[in-house]
């Protein structure tokens, strides 16, 4: 796992390949709107996704914020300033 | 080797009862020198609970969210014996008979508890399903232990299992009844006058738990009120649980680990409270621990990687904990080395399974024993063998040299002697001298600690959560467009073990990886089970000859995604 302390905060793109590190996907191939619980994330995974970006800046987010809804262009636009 | 895609077997319609006893009992002379000294003590859940009340009664017992308000709720051990009185009247004035089964699915909500307590006092058996089980599962737990009702919530977590359980209702003859927790009906359910009903036999049935399985769906495991009490009594010892601890549930209450290991009863059984967390996440639970004074919770172990990363940052207050438990998959020497630093508090590792056997590191072990076992058994009167690895129907006489790696096994007096009608598998699951084969890989060190080494048998560990894999290559396979699926475990960072299915089209398809993941999903199982990774492959290595070769193959594959 990098080390977190290391990023300068999050942007669409480090989220966007945290996420796919964990599913073990190309992050260019994940979609907006796809619904990342079908594709393989689980709770357990957002936890650790959680304290990897509350390191990196996000000290807000909370749990229900992602397993809400599980889209990766939802938790980019939650999480930086930026959309998908 | 392909399968044909012809006969796929569909576990949702795989219900028949086995035959065979729903509990296999201790042979007479095992029965007799358990209650001779002291381990099987006569008594119920029912009557264990009124006992608890007589001497606890002011002290609060249980703590959490209402699945009926929304809102916390605190209710003193007087106030649980008296619910659970009420409920028994409830739950028998509306049909349910002593000795019949009811499906319990409930998220972590302050009533699981006076429930499951009101149940037993009727004499009714619990079968425990998880939050995360789903139809296929639910109707095959239902179907198995001939429920007679189901009792779960309405919506909650975006899932709405009260309809799910009248959907199994709907497929199940046998069962009557949906009773929903939070409901109107229920309440007066359980507004019933208390009174006392027939007291079950303490030798008998209590309830059912699940297996994780190796092959295909869950078993379910029968345990009695003298057996499980009794690993209760000694895992509130070993954790020394006193009045004044509080324990925190994180993990799905109905798993056997927070119910027993010490768990929510080994709470009570000390005349502490039990603090339920609706989730695990380390905001939660760490605003709880700091609420209620927690001094002990239990969790597996990617949550303590999660919590010990969280610890770093969190401004709570974490310091009246004194233990925390880690087990349901076996914690790395790495992760274990950074909990008592991180968290300021007695590592304890706990490896157990709900067929019985439960090990413990204890508190006052040198700290080298902590960091690299997963303890010693509860009882000096759990037998342990460690057999030949290579053979599967190694005997309890067929042990390896001392300290090296070996399969074992078991038997106890909390220990099953046999699945709850399945009289075909207890033939190979157990010896023909009642050992239970765990199908767990383990080492044993000269002073009775065991370190786990892997499994034997075919089983995932995904972060805790054990993972079949026939059951879901069944569900791949009824896919139109598999022709063969075979499903391994590979390394995870995180998880220790995550899931990789392998799979061999039908000629002229494609499937994607997320169609056939929302396919297991929609199957109707728990999210556990879907795979991780779906890897499409044109075909399966050959792997020698025989009907063995399904496990061989898994070998293979396994392997290759090791090294590559």
């Amino acid at each position: 796992m990098a080390d977190p302390t290391q990023q300068a905060g999050l942007t669409a793109a480090s989220v966007r390949a945290d996420v796919a590190d964990l599913l073990g996907r190309d992050a260019g191939d994940i979609g907006a709107d796809e619904n990342l619980l079908d594709a393989g994330l689980d709770s357990i995974r957002i936890m650790s996704l959680i304290e990897r970006w509350r390191a990196a800046g996000a000290d807000t987010v909370e749990f229900p914020d992602l397993a809400e809804r599980p889209e990766l262009g939802r938790w980019i636009s939650l999480l930086t300033q930026e959309n998908a | 080797m392909n399968a044909d895609p012809a006969v796929n077997p569909d576990p949702a319609v795989d219900s028949v009862v086995d035959p065979g006893p729903g509990h296999t009992p201790w042979p007479v002379a095992d029965a007799a020198r358990y209650r001779a000294l002291g381990h099987w003590r006569g008594q119920t859940f029912g009557t264990w609970l009124s006992g608890l009340a007589a001497a606890y009664a002011e002290r609060t017992a249980v703590v959490g969210v209402s699945a009926a308000t929304g809102e916390q709720v605190r209710w003193n051990y007087a106030e649980l014996d008296e619910q659970a009185h009420r409920l028994a009247a409830g739950f028998a004035d509306r049909g349910i008979e002593a000795g019949e089964r009811v499906l319990v699915q409930l998220p972590n909500v302050a009533e699981y508890v006076p429930v499951i307590f009101g149940l037993w006092r009727a004499g009714a058996l619990p079968v425990f399903a998880l939050p995360a089980h789903r139809h296929s599962e639910l109707v095959h737990f239902a179907a198995h232990s001939e429920a007679a009702a189901i009792v779960t919530v309405g919506s909650h977590d975006r899932h709405d299992y009260a309809a799910a359980a009248h959907a199994v209702a709907g497929e199940v003859p046998s069962v009557r009844r949906v009773f929903v927790v939070g409901s109107d009906e229920f309440a007066e359910l359980a507004a019933a006058e208390p009174r006392e009903l027939p007291d079950p036999d303490p030798e008998g049935l209590a309830f059912l738990q699940l297996s994780g399985g190796s092959t295909g769906m869950s078993k379910l495991i029968p345990r009695t009120h003298d057996d499980y009490l009794y690993s209760v009594r000694e895992s509130a010892r070993i954790c020394r649980l006193r009045p004044d601890s509080v324990y925190l549930v994180v993990l799905p209450v109905a798993h056997n680990y927070p119910m027993s290991s010490p768990g929510i009863l080994g709470a009570l059984h000390a005349g502490a409270a039990v603090v339920l967390s609706p989730r695990p996440d380390a905001d939660t639970a760490f605003a709880l621990i700091e609420a209620e004074g927690v001094t002990m919770c239990g969790v597996v172990p990617p949550l303590a990687a999660a919590w010990v990363q969280a610890a770093g940052r969190t401004r709570r207050d974490l310091s009246t904990l004194e233990v925390l438990l880690v087990g349901g998959a076996k914690c790395g020497r790495e992760l274990a080395e950074r909990i008592e630093p991180a968290l300021g508090c007695r590592l304890q590792q706990v490896f157990g399974m709900a067929e019985g056997l439960v090990f413990y590191t204890r508190l006052d072990d040198p700290d080298e024993l902590v960091l690299s076992t997963q303890g010693r058994p509860i009882s000096l009167d759990d037998e342990i063998r460690v057999v030949n690895p290579d053979d599967p129907d190694a005997g309890s006489g067929d042990v390896v040299e001392p300290g090296q790696a070996g399969a074992l096994l078991t038997r106890g007096p909390y220990t099953i002697r046999g699945y709850y009608r399945a009289a075909d598998h207890n033939a190979t699951a157990f010896t023909a001298d009642g050992f239970y084969r765990t199908g767990d890989l383990v080492r044993l060190r000269p002073s009775g600690h065991v370190e786990v080494v892997g499994r034997v048998k075919e089983q995932i560990n995904r972060g805790g959560e054990k993972v079949a894999p026939e059951e879901v290559e069944n569900h791949l396979m009824a896919h139109p467009d598999v022709l063969d699926a075979a499903l391994v475990g590979v390394a995870d960072d995180f998880l220790g073990e995550r899931t990789c299915a392998y799979v061999v089209p039908v000629d002229g398809t494609e499937p994607g990886e997320a169609e056939l993941r929302r396919f297991v999903r929609e199957r109707g199982v728990a999210a556990f089970k879907v795979p991780d990774r779906v890897v499409l492959t044109a075909e399966f290595p050959t792997t020698g000859v025989g009907k063995t070769s399904k496990r061989e193959l898994r070998a293979v594959l396994a392997a290759q995604a090791k090294n590559g």
